[in-house]
């Protein structure tokens, strides 16, 4: 993430989540929002899917008897 | 002074109650007109309490109870009011050894408490002018004693 | 460290500035201002102009001096026009300059003007080109407003870059939204939004694909997919009842306009009496909703032990009684355990067992802990019945203030009532038709009232209706997660879900600690400007409602002169970029018009440690930039200009 150019409050908060794969994906999601920034309609389904495959196997499930 | 020996009972973890009043905790929470939305759930059940010791009664849940919160919520100021409506129930201290005992007070207390409260805090009238005078008038009564 | 900056402004040809002229603006280590000192006329205003028009394509601040001119006012600067001839273009530029060590950014927009045949001019402007270093070549940017928009959004440059003298309108009527724009915009929630809406029409997506769930899973689907519309169709509903409040708001302020624009004195006095009443009115209903709060939290405290009073002072006159007894409080007595474990028999005949030793013992313990349990009750429950009466005291304090509040609240609404009949008793005739006029108004004010309502109503339902919609989600989750092929979905659709979560956490956590720090800030720079014996707290509620609470603990935001409501704007902005996380440099146009002399010395020497790390550059009136406003920024100037006027051109010098 060009982390320069993302407001400094999100990056601390993006680096107090704990979970580290959901860690690495909220970061890939929102490097993808503030590079589309000022498209109307961002194509993001196939680029969240392609983060999602990057960390979904390592994924512990926790919630899954809430 | 009660004859009755005390059982020595841990309370549980949970305080609990009646299933279909959770609504009424989660308005008195969040409704804009509510003087407790910046109240956790277990100070509004202890206000509940004290408030069902004077205004309602005693009241046993109907079917299986649902937590509101747990034990560990309480601290000193929450405690001693739920103790000593236990104490002056049962009029005897004694009663302080079951713990199951006083919460089970509380717990009816604060089930017909809360019934009454959220009426007043949602009937006609000023909730808080109306709660405040009641509560200003307990205070000069006290203060004269 | 190093700081965004704007490394050059080059004028072309842009109004007073003939020919090219470059002004070096970067700065050096912690000298991290610049001053432009130039009169109003001279072109001191059109510096900042130049930058908003070359990035954003508006000039932010009218030229007092040529206010009606403006729009005939070429762009092009007069001498390159004359020697062109007519129905000819004269053409011209603004180029910035960006960088942190080096120039990285070159932003720039060319304009041009025709001369027409009449005498007049037309001019119009080019698109916004850019050009990147990347690896030591200049490149093109084709997406020029999307990198802009990273650097400086659209939203935030507003509080970057502005005009001084307008701040003091920036607390007037309306403030709030002003306050809660600018929270958001310089935390860049929307690129949370953004994420949180993606995310969830992402999830939606895998909702679809569980498939073959059974009939069960498939009635369950349906209540969800119900549950998930009714929210949907419920904030549509508020959307559009957003948008027509915004509009009926709209409305009222353009009768206003008309009204201020009557021909009689008076209708024109009571408009004005009208306008300031709203705005005290507003924040009195703002202080009511403090003042109700703080009345609610003494209520809380004080009646849980109030309505218990009976009961807690009969235990403690019992505690006090057993404990004067030297009596243990239970009935079972120390003594009696001993008893039972030398007998080594129970009451009930039998003979004790080690289980029964154990709890023997352990109920021995017990005692020892309901003693002490016990005896801080004698200790405590006096404390909490002090602490209920003066609870109470303050929540009789608080009940007078409000009532003193809403007494206010009732002679404003009365006063706005009377103004607003006699408006509709106007029945002179003139160019605005005052009667008419104020008829609409009411209605409008009338159809406010019941949208705002409505608004709330919709908000609670609307909640009610996401809860439903997340038990319908569960239900149906557990209906699905029955059949094993559908577990890798629904673990994406978890994972996605907890990603949301995280989101939604941070932006409330952005937002409310933005605010408090914001608070903060304001607080401490506004008291160390302002330089008055008496302290004020500057508070900043949930409700983006300012507060200036002085020591007599009443709310004087109202009563604050042009100047110190200048300095509370001020105090805001830095506060803004202080906190905002945006690296942009600042440049002010007229940073201490109306300011008296203390603040301004104060607000010269103080600025730049507040705003520490960002390039600030002021122009300044000659009547601003005194010898000791100088002096005070002297220690942090990297560059110092002047601007000489003369001809009709102006040239950019150094000041000495």
């Amino acid at each position: 993430m060009e982390r320069e150019d993302v407001n400094e409050l999100i990056l601390q908060k993006v680096n107090e989540i704990d979970d580290d794969q959901v860690r690495n994906f909220v970061e890939d999601v929102l490097r993808f929002e503030r590079a589309e920034l000022d498209k109307q309609q961002p194509n993001y389904k196939n680029d969240f899917g392609d983060y999602l495959q990057r960390y979904i196997d390592d994924w512990e499930n926790y919630e899954s008897n809430n | 002074m009660s004859e009755q020996i005390y059982e020595d009972t841990s309370p549980g973890r949970d305080y609990n109650i009646q299933e279909d009043k959770h609504d009424l905790y989660k308005e008195l929470q969040n409704s804009e007109e509510s003087p407790f939305t910046e109240a956790e759930l277990n100070e509004i059940f202890v206000f509940a309490v004290a408030y069902g010791s004077r205004k309602a009664g005693r009241t046993p849940i109907d079917g299986s109870g649902r937590a509101l919160f747990n034990r560990g919520a309480l601290n000193d100021q929450t405690f001693w009011p739920i103790r000593s409506i236990a104490v002056a129930e049962e009029r005897t201290t004694d009663v302080l050894i079951d713990g199951k005992q006083v919460k089970e007070i509380a717990e009816e207390y604060a089930n017909g408490g809360i019934t009454e409260l959220h009426s007043k805090v949602f009937g006609p009238g000023d909730p808080l002018g109306e709660l405040s005078d009641d509560v200003i008038e307990l205070a000069q009564e006290q203060s004269s004693d | 460290m190093s700081r965004l900056e704007i490394r050059s402004l080059t004028l072309e040809n842009y109004r007073q500035y003939a020919g090219e002229n470059e002004i070096k603006l970067q700065t050096e280590g912690d000298k991290t201002v610049n001053v432009i000192q130039g009169e109003n006329g001279a072109g001191k205003s059109n510096i900042l102009n130049a930058i908003t028009l070359c990035l954003y394509g508006k000039e932010s601040h009218l030229d007092e001096t040529k206010d009606n001119e403006l729009e005939s006012y070429p762009y092009v600067n007069r001498k390159a026009l004359d020697e062109v001839g007519d129905n000819e273009t004269a053409e011209g530029r603004i180029e910035i300059t960006l960088g942190e060590d080096e120039p990285e950014y070159i932003f720039s927009r060319s304009f041009k003007t025709v001369k027409l045949n009449g005498g007049g001019f037309s001019s119009q402007y080019g698109d916004l080109q850019l050009k990147e270093k990347r690896g030591g070549d200049w490149k093109s940017v084709e997406h020029v407003s999307t990198r802009l928009n990273q650097i400086l959004p659209v939203h935030v440059h507003q509080y970057f870059l502005f005009d001084g003298e307008r701040l003091d309108e920036f607390f007037g009527e309306g403030y709030k939204d002003r306050v809660k724009d600018g929270l958001l915009d310089v935390s860049h929630i929307e690129l949370l939004e953004n994420g949180i809406d993606h995310l969830g029409s992402f999830e939606g997506d895998f909702e679809k694909e569980l498939s073959d769930v059974g009939d069960a899973a498939e009635r369950k689907r349906k209540e969800y997919e119900n549950a998930k519309e009714k929210v949907n169709n419920l904030k549509g509903d508020l959307d559009q009842t957003k948008t027509n409040i915004s509009d009926t708001k709209d409305h009222i302020r353009e009768i206003d306009d008309r009204l201020q624009d009557s021909a009689d004195p008076e209708v024109r006095k009571k408009q004005q009496r009208r306008e300031y009443l709203t705005e005290r009115l507003g924040d009195i209903r703002g202080d009511i909703q403090e003042v109700r709060k703080e009345a609610s939290r003494e209520l809380v405290k004080a009646g849980t032990p109030l309505y218990a009073v009976q009961s807690l002072e009969y235990t403690l006159s019992e505690l006090k009684e057993l404990s004067e007894q030297g009596k243990l409080p239970p009935k079972i007595q120390d003594t009696f355990i001993e008893e039972l474990l030398e007998k080594g028999e129970c009451i009930c005949g039998e003979d004790l067992t080690e289980d029964h030793r154990e709890h023997l013992l352990s109920l021995q313990q017990e005692m020892s802990t309901v003693v002490e349990t016990n005896l801080e009750g004698k200790m405590a429950i006096p404390g909490m019945l002090q602490d209920a009466e003066e609870h109470a005291e303050t929540l009789i304090e608080k009940r007078q203030k409000l009532a003193k509040l809403e007494e206010k609240e009732r002679q404003k609404n009365k006063e706005l009532n009377e103004i607003s009949e006699q408006l509709k008793a106007h029945d002179i005739p003139e160019d605005v038709d005052v009667q008419e006029l104020e008829k609409q108004r009411t209605e409008y004010e009338d159809q406010l009232e019941d949208l705002q309502e409505r608004k709330g109503k919709l908000e609670v339902r609307i909640e009610q209706a996401e809860e439903k919609r997340d038990d319908k989600k569960k239900a149906f989750n557990e209906e699905v997660s029955k059949e094993e092929k559908n577990a890798e979905v629904l673990k994406k659709i978890q994972f996605i879900e907890s990603s949301r979560d995280e989101l939604e956490s941070m932006k409330d956590d952005i937002v409310s600690s933005v605010r408090e720090e914001i608070e903060t800030k304001m607080d401490e720079y506004f008291n160390e400007i302002i330089w008055k014996e008496e302290n004020y707290t500057v508070s900043l509620t949930k409700e983006y409602q300012v507060r200036v609470v002085g020591p007599r603990n009443d709310n004087k935001i109202g009563s604050l002169s042009a100047g110190e409501r200048q300095v509370l704007a001020f105090s805001f902005l830095a506060a803004l970029t202080s906190v905002s996380g945006f690296n942009a440099p600042l440049v002010i146009d007229t940073p201490l018009g109306r300011i008296s002399s203390t603040p301004k010395r104060r607000l010269a020497q103080n600025l730049p440690e507040y705003i520490n790390d960002t390039q600030m550059t002021f122009l300044m009136t000659d009547e601003e930039y005194t010898d000791e406003v100088r002096m005070n920024m002297k220690p942090h100037m990297s560059n110092e200009y002047r601007l000489d006027f003369a001809d009709e051109v102006t040239e950019v010098v150094p000041y000495e």
